[in-house]
């Protein structure tokens, strides 16, 4: 690239692997009810990690199980099983415990009166990315958004 | 009183404010909106003065292409894009008093295409555009030696003008692979690498010229 001299310039289509090619997959009249939800969780925990970059103890610990709500939460297998009818209870059902984990784990941090024995309920429900670090989900907001 | 449990159904709006437009597909945008009941109702009017619209809008020509007559604070639309591979953007506007107000204008979408795109830059092919890679390099001094020649769908050094996009798909397609001569040269940067053999099982091989099975 350094050399100057010119490259074609290639722009991918939007496009997926799922049925037709497109989006309808993850975006159709069963399941477009999960997006308020994701983009508001994603934007309220990039703008959290933003203000508190260095939370320790009790307030990172929720912090991090923030993050990984979020994460599970953007699963694009909740959409995709929606869409395809075989699982539907299920995952309309695990999208709605990680949504409503991330708003009241969202509620207590800011109202700085986090309940322990609830967090610590919830860190052994969803103990995935042991390692995972709020602060680098402080750009999710694009990261779910398209 | 014990907590509601884990799956609870969930609010069904947060007031946050917002409105989002998102790509279905080339002919297909969903928006959806949530905006505080409180700004909504003086927009519009305590005692229901003004009307709200969601208005789909061209980018960059701002022209208001549909207008769907909304009554909530909070909801969700499916506009029929008019065009392919375009750009639009979602406003929430009241008219109220003969006079338009923007309650919220949403992210700009771009809708993608529904047929490859005719090209616009000089192309990765022949042996005066410069490739990228170890193939590339490979390829040029394959031709210099006289071992290999520019393809005749790649050898010009802008890519050819074709009269239809799918022609030009196809083209790609014949493009992605020439062995001459034992020398293995990928001739697209768009070549799906799995559909062919490593470069160190072609060099075993009969020398034939390869090309691809085409579908």
């Amino acid at each position: 690239v350094s050399s100057g001299l010119e490259f074609q310039v290639a722009m991918p289509a939007a496009s997926s692997w799922g049925a037709y090619g497109y989006s309808q997959i993850w975006l159709n009249p069963d399941n477009e009810w999960i997006w308020p939800h994701l983009h508001r969780a994603a934007r309220e925990m990039s703008r959290i990690a933003r203000e508190r970059p260095g939370a320790e103890g009790l307030t990172l610990r929720a912090l991090n199980q923030l993050a990984r709500e979020l994460v599970l939460a953007s699963a694009s297998d909740w959409p995709f099983m929606i869409s395809m009818g075989t699982t539907v209870d299920y995952a309309e059902s695990r999208l709605r415990t990680h949504i409503n984990r991330f708003n009241r784990l969202l509620d207590q941090i800011q109202a700085a009166s986090i309940d322990e024995e609830s967090l610590r309920r919830i860190e052994a429900c969803d103990a995935i990315f042991p390692y995972i670090d709020y602060r680098d989900t402080d750009d999710a907001r694009t990261a779910v958004e398209w | 009183m014990s907590p509601p449990p884990d799956d609870a159904p969930l609010p069904p709006a947060y007031g946050s404010d917002t409105l989002r437009l998102m790509v279905r597909d080339p002919r297909w945008a969903h928006a959806y909106w949530d905006i505080s009941i409180d700004r909504f109702n003086e927009a519009v009017g305590r005692g229901g003065g003004g009307r709200a619209f969601l208005r789909l809008i061209g980018v960059p020509t701002g022209y208001v292409l549909v207008e769907q007559a909304v009554w909530a604070a909070h909801g969700s639309h499916d506009f029929a894009l008019p065009e392919a591979d375009r750009s639009y953007i979602v406003e929430l506007a009241i008219i109220r008093d003969y006079r338009w107000a923007v309650l919220a204008r949403s992210n700009v979408i771009h809708a993608p295409p529904t047929t490859p795109r005719a090209p616009t830059a000089p192309a990765f092919a022949g042996g005066v555009s410069p490739r990228v890679g170890a193939s590339a390099q490979a390829e040029r001094a394959a031709v210099g030696r006289g071992l290999l020649g520019a393809p005749a769908s790649m050898g010009s050094e802008v890519w050819p003008r074709v009269g239809s996009e799918l022609r030009l798909a196809e083209r790609v397609s014949e493009a992605r692979l020439v062995r001459r001569e034992g020398v293995h040269v990928r001739a697209s940067p768009c070549a799906d690498d799995s559909e062919f053999p490593a470069p160190e099982t072609v060099a075993s091989r009969p020398r034939t010229a390869y090309r691809p099975r085409r579908t």
